[in-house]
């Protein structure tokens, strides 16, 4: 039991679907799924679970807008007041922009990174790359059943592999 | 839809129409000079989803994609109510005193801003230009509505037909619609300028058609919505909402850094006065509370909340038109009147019953909607 896997490879993206959704019908929730462009509606059978960007972009941009209406009101009332037309040193209209500038940026930084950390990026090994046939700049769509998965057999799960028409099945060491 | 509810439609299509054109002429027997203020802000309400539904199927001739196909149906039936409002145009056209302050001689004579600005701001003038907007319009939404109609039908595949009169009419629609709101709604407050209102006019338009539709497809569909589509519908509304915002605020900070006179005229009547309630209403209806909603991925892909923001930001508009037109007629009183909700139930009627008349020709019904793929590119 020291394989990653067993990994199953497809011509076209319709079959790797097809084969997916029989997977997890099957039972198996430990399956990845790579293809050289995004495939609607494989993300939702393959993964599944929700994940933790949404949350990681709002806090950056709550984080962002706060930290730059906060810079704008200290220097503009507090560090260095500047009587500007008469207007009141707190005048919010005037911050907006940057405060706007600075949301997007919080949020961009934090969804860009925390995708990385999520993916645990950046990463130098990764063992579907010990696969032969494994490369996504041409016609090819791979499902991979991970050993670790609660089902996973290495004979039953060929079989059923094999149900689904791939072109090709090989197991994946580490 | 099934037959017999296309001939249910038909029928209170009628009697909507008959309620309303009663209500109609009874606000211009009983109230003309205090019916036409509201008459404007309803009208100029309803020509928006109209124009604004006409923009938004002309976009879909030229990105394609299965949101335009949900929506199209209402759009269509939106945008052929148009002429309806053409009509309505004329009484506004013949009673241009009770409205505009450079249309008034004894006004114009002690002014020299007016006569300066005379040369735009002329009666004559802006009813020829009323009368273009309309021919251009009408001659935009009849094309639109035949190639739509024809390749409902499948008689003939438009294909780039479309595309070019959709790029040309968006043109127009933007150079018009800018004209038009300084027309019919800048020249209110006579001293007033600001480049970008005809964009925010046009925009707002779009957003109240697009809202329209949306509550129109929450109340028609049976099945529920796919969820992607659900979920692209509520980043498009999104957007709307997040466009408007920009340039509704991008035009206040620069009037307000500025702080010249004849360019704060427009928003003290609005923002210093008891009108300021009604902006912080619209700011919240129109802006905060739609988009902290919609930035949730699990209320976009939730129709029924979604068809709840829609109607909510399509009340929201109407009260933004309310708020832009009215402080010129009535300082300080925000209150409505009883001659608002009358002309509410007639002119909103009439336009009701034109819109649902429309929707029931469609029938038999659309075959692209059954397969949401078959869209065509430009």
């Amino acid at each position: 039991m020291n394989d990653y896997g067993l990994m199953a490879e497809f011509g076209e993206a319709g079959a790797l679907l097809r084969a997916a959704r029989r997977a997890r019908a099957e039972g198996y929730r430990q399956i990845e799924a790579y293809t050289p462009f995004p495939v609607e509606g494989l993300a939702e059978i393959v993964g599944g679970r929700r994940n933790r960007i949404p949350l990681f972009a709002l806090a950056g941009g709550l984080l962002g807008g706060a930290g730059g209406y906060l810079l704008q009101w200290y220097t503009a009332v507090i560090d260095y007041p500047i009587n500007s037309g008469g207007r009141p040193l707190h005048s919010w209209p005037a911050f907006i922009p940057t405060t706007f500038e600075l949301t997007v940026l919080g949020a961009a930084l934090a969804a860009f990174f925390g995708m990385l950390v999520l993916n645990g990026l950046p990463r130098f090994y990764h063992p579907v790359f010990n696969a032969p046939r494994f490369d996504l700049s041409r016609d090819r769509f791979f499902l991979c059943v991970r050993a670790e998965d609660d089902r996973f057999e290495p004979a039953a799960t060929r079989i059923f592999l094999e149900t689904l028409g791939p072109v090709d099945i090989v197991e994946v060491a580490h | 839809m099934s037959r017999a509810s296309v001939s249910r439609l038909k029928q209170s299509a009628s009697i909507l129409a008959v309620t309303a054109l009663i209500l109609y002429l009874l606000g211009m027997v009983l109230a003309a000079q205090r019916f036409f203020p509201s008459y404007l802000v309803v009208w100029l309400f309803c020509l928006g989803i109209s124009l604004g539904a006409m923009a938004i199927l002309l976009v879909h001739q030229l990105t394609g994609g299965a949101w335009g196909v949900s929506l199209r149906p209402f759009l269509q039936a939106a945008m052929e109510s148009l002429p309806v409002l053409a009509l309505l145009s004329i009484p506004l056209l013949f009673r241009l005193a009770d409205l505009y302050l450079w249309a008034r001689p004894e006004t114009v004579a002690v002014s020299g801003l007016l006569q300066q600005k005379g040369w735009y701001l002329d009666p004559s003038l802006f009813r020829w230009r009323t009368v273009i907007y309309f021919a251009l319009w009408l001659a935009i939404a009849y094309a639109l509505s035949r190639g739509l109609t024809q390749d409902r039908r499948n008689i003939a595949a438009p294909g780039h037909r479309l595309g070019a009169l959709a790029a040309a009419g968006l043109i127009i629609y933007a150079v018009t619609i800018t004209l038009a709101a300084t027309d019919w709604v800048m020249s209110l407050t006579p001293v007033w300028r600001s480049s970008e209102f005809g964009l925010l006019v046009g925009e707002g338009e779009m957003l109240s058609a697009f809202s329209f539709a949306l509550v129109c497809l929450g109340w028609a569909s049976r099945g529920p919505l796919a969820l992607s589509l659900s979920h692209d519908l509520g980043n498009l509304l999104l957007m709307f909402v997040l466009l408007w915002a920009y340039l509704a605020f991008m035009q206040y900070l620069v009037i307000w850094s500025e702080d010249l006179p004849g360019e704060i005229a427009w928003y003290l009547p609005r923002l210093e006065t008891g009108w300021r309630g009604v902006g912080i209403i619209v700011t919240v209806f129109h802006f905060a509370l739609p988009f902290v909603l919609l930035l949730s991925r699990r209320v976009k892909r939730r129709p029924l909340m979604l068809t709840a923001i829609a109607g909510s930001l399509l009340l929201a508009h109407l009260v933004d038109v309310f708020w832009q037109v009215m402080p010129a007629f009535r300082p300080g009183d925000y209150m409505p009147r009883w001659s608002d909700a009358l002309a509410m139930a007639s002119i909103g009627g009439l336009w009701l019953a034109a819109f649902l008349w429309r929707y029931a020709a469609q029938w038999p019904p659309n075959a692209a909607i059954e397969t949401p793929g078959a869209v065509h590119h430009a």
